[in-house]
């Protein structure tokens, strides 16, 4: 029984980290139409700032994840002006191999700026609580809770204002969506701006559970392009599905199999694909 | 500018052939032939991306056919005993197969999710060779038999223990891939191909079943990269899952995107080249500045060539019509 709560919760954390960046891909693959690669970036970026301001600086840690929230969200912001939007109206290929150029290029200057050497934040929610006979950290309940927090708030966001019903429309239909009047550019740069934050709110509060180091991003990114695209491309209940579904999965397979527990969770992948190509909860799109 | 048309072209590729034949009498130097190996391996798997991308399909996976190539020769040629020339085959005709089987299953779905697919497959790839015992698990395999000498009539024995000879036996299968992907693309089956990412449900309608050719184009790229693969396993005599990333799937990307879909052939031979050498380059001043080199080679080549390096003489041409056409147009007043 304690195995088991300790399990869940292990698995809870290793969905929360996927569900942040999953949805922060699934609302720019709604409204920009590329996979955005440099996801996994801004994640270790908004890790790595925190990293400098609160264990280098010796600033506070939660202004230090607000600024790392605003650094890589202008960052976000600044890649969509400069590189993906002058793309837009090019083939699939191109902003893809763009986006990935940002990935590398930051990758690199990260790489330069820390050294390449494995990090940690360290701990910033210390202690511990039982819970039925098993002790879990709190730090690893924080993160639960918080990333719930930021998740509900995010679904409410798209779900009930006005800009979030912007984003639905424009993700179902761009051209109707522009008759109606909603402007693009500016939902486009909001869309990036908040899955950028989001990113940099995962990197900020979930890398103090692991080491960081500036090669990580584009294995996190895949993942989280896998969960994208099980749950549906596009699709922010699918994401939270699919996150949920390959993090306990893969969580519960490791604890019990051992490291063949990966193969499984990617089998799954695969054979979520066969029997509904367009993902659990997918839309049809039009692609190039 | 004409010159450019009516050069032979025919005479210029012997040139360039020969030239590929003397490389090791004109660098003499052992770790620079090692160099032009990685390039004839990156070129093989360039070729293979852009022929893939002919049928709109855009692969993230090219790596796991070099290992699945890789891993079925040393494990036949260890286990079984079957000498590396019959492997350099075996291990072609074993990523072709399971090319085959994922691509009856995967090709029909279209779009990024395609992608997607093709970087789960690498990933299974890697996982599987790593955790299980039976391919050597996180170690890899090491001591596979190099390649044995042979009675060559005429040349008497030689043997295949040098970067020198190795480089050879590559130089026989970049030109035998190139050449066959170069009829491929400019022949009707070529054309076909290019048909399906403008509109496939046109071309279905016209008669073409969509499904073989994209099988046709995905098995034989991955052959291809199956016969590089085993051609490294014997000539490095080890492997280990680490070199089968998904990084490095996104670097054959990049280096295809550079040479440019022009043509299969050259455009993935020029890009998997010419980036190799300046990433060995690099490698030594600094590895950290190979991120850097080719992220912002392909945000560039994306922005100002998006046909690739091989574009630059076409555009060239249009550049220059257009200032003769200016020209004569000031000329007429």
């Amino acid at each position: 029984m304690t195995e088991l709560i300790q399990v869940f919760l292990n698995s809870l954390v290793l969905s929360a980290n996927y569900i942040l960046l999953a949805l922060g891909l699934t609302l720019i693959f709604g409204i920009l139409r590329t996979l955005n690669f440099a996801h996994g970036s801004f994640y270790i970026c908004g890790a790595y700032v925190v990293y400098a301001l609160a264990k280098v600086a010796g600033v506070n840690y939660f202004l230090a994840s607000v600024a790392a929230m605003i650094i890589v969200g202008g960052l976000g912001v600044l890649v969509e002006a400069t590189v993906l939007y002058p793309l837009a109206n090019k083939v699939k290929v191109a902003s893809l191999g763009a986006i990935l150029g940002v990935s590398m290029v930051l990758e690199g200057v990260l790489a330069f700026i820390f050294q390449g050497e494995d990090v940690t934040i360290g701990s910033f929610f210390t202690g511990t609580v039982s819970v039925g006979g098993a002790t879990l950290s709190v730090e690893r309940i924080m993160v639960v809770v918080l990333c719930g927090v930021i998740m509900l708030a995010l679904y409410q966001w798209i779900q009930k204002t006005r800009q979030g019903t912007a984003i639905r429309a424009l993700a179902e239909n761009p051209k109707v969506a522009n008759l109606q009047g909603i402007n693009t550019r500016l939902i486009r740069y909001l869309v990036m701006a908040i899955a950028s934050c989001v990113a940099a709110f995962a990197g900020a509060i979930v890398t103090p559970l692991f080491y960081i180091n500036p090669y990580m991003g584009g294995g996190v990114v895949f993942k989280a392009l896998l969960i994208v695209a099980v749950g549906g491309m596009g699709s922010v209940e699918g994401s939270i599905l699919a996150g949920l579904l390959i993090g306990f999965v893969e969580c519960i397979g490791v604890t019990y199999l051992g490291p063949i527990a990966e193969i499984i969770s990617f089998l799954l992948v695969v054979v979520i694909f066969l029997f509904r190509p367009r993902g659990l909860m997918g839309v049809e799109y039009e692609f190039h | 500018m004409s010159f450019i048309k009516r050069f032979p072209k025919g005479l210029l590729f012997g040139v360039f052939i020969l030239a590929l034949f003397l490389l090791p009498v004109f660098f003499p130097n052992p770790a620079r032939i090692g160099m032009f190996i990685s390039c004839g391996v990156a070129s093989v798997l360039a070729m293979g991306w852009l022929l893939i991308l002919r049928i709109g399909c855009l692969s993230l996976g090219q790596v796991a056919f070099l290992g699945i190539g890789g891993y079925a020769s040393a494990i036949l040629s260890q286990k079984l005993g079957i000498s590396p020339w019959c492997g350099l085959l075996f291990g072609g005709v074993a990523a072709g197969l399971i090319a085959l089987g994922i691509g009856l299953v995967f090709l029909r779905i279209r779009g990024l999710y395609l992608a997607i697919i093709t970087f789960a497959f690498a990933e299974i790839v890697r996982l599987v060779v790593s955790t299980l015992e039976f391919f050597g698990g996180h170690g890899g395999i090491l001591d596979i038999p190099k390649y044995p000498s042979l009675r060559l009539p005429g040349w008497g024995i030689v043997n295949f223990d040098s970067p020198f000879s190795c480089y050879y036996i590559l130089l026989l299968i970049v030109l035998g891939s190139g050449i066959f992907m170069w009829r491929m693309d400019h022949s009707a089956l070529g054309r076909t191909f290019k048909s399906l990412p403008q509109n496939e449900d046109l071309a279905e309608s016209l008669g073409v079943h969509p499904l073989r050719y994209k099988i046709f184009s995905f098995v034989t790229a991955c052959f291809f990269a199956g016969v590089v693969g085993a051609f490294t396993a014997h000539y490095y005599g080890c492997l280990y899952p680490g070199s089968y990333t998904a990084h490095h799937s996104v670097i054959v990307q990049i280096q295809a995107t550079v040479g440019g879909p022009v043509s299969v052939a050259f455009g993935g031979l020029l890009g998997g080249s010419l980036m190799v050498m300046i990433e060995t380059f690099l490698l030594n001043v600094d590895a950290r500045w190979v991120f850097i080199f080719y992220g912002t080679v392909i945000i560039l080549i994306t922005f100002f060539l998006p046909d690739g390096l091989l574009s630059v003489p076409r555009e060239v041409l249009k550049y220059w019509s257009q200032i003769k056409k200016e020209d004569g147009v000031i000329a007429s007043r």
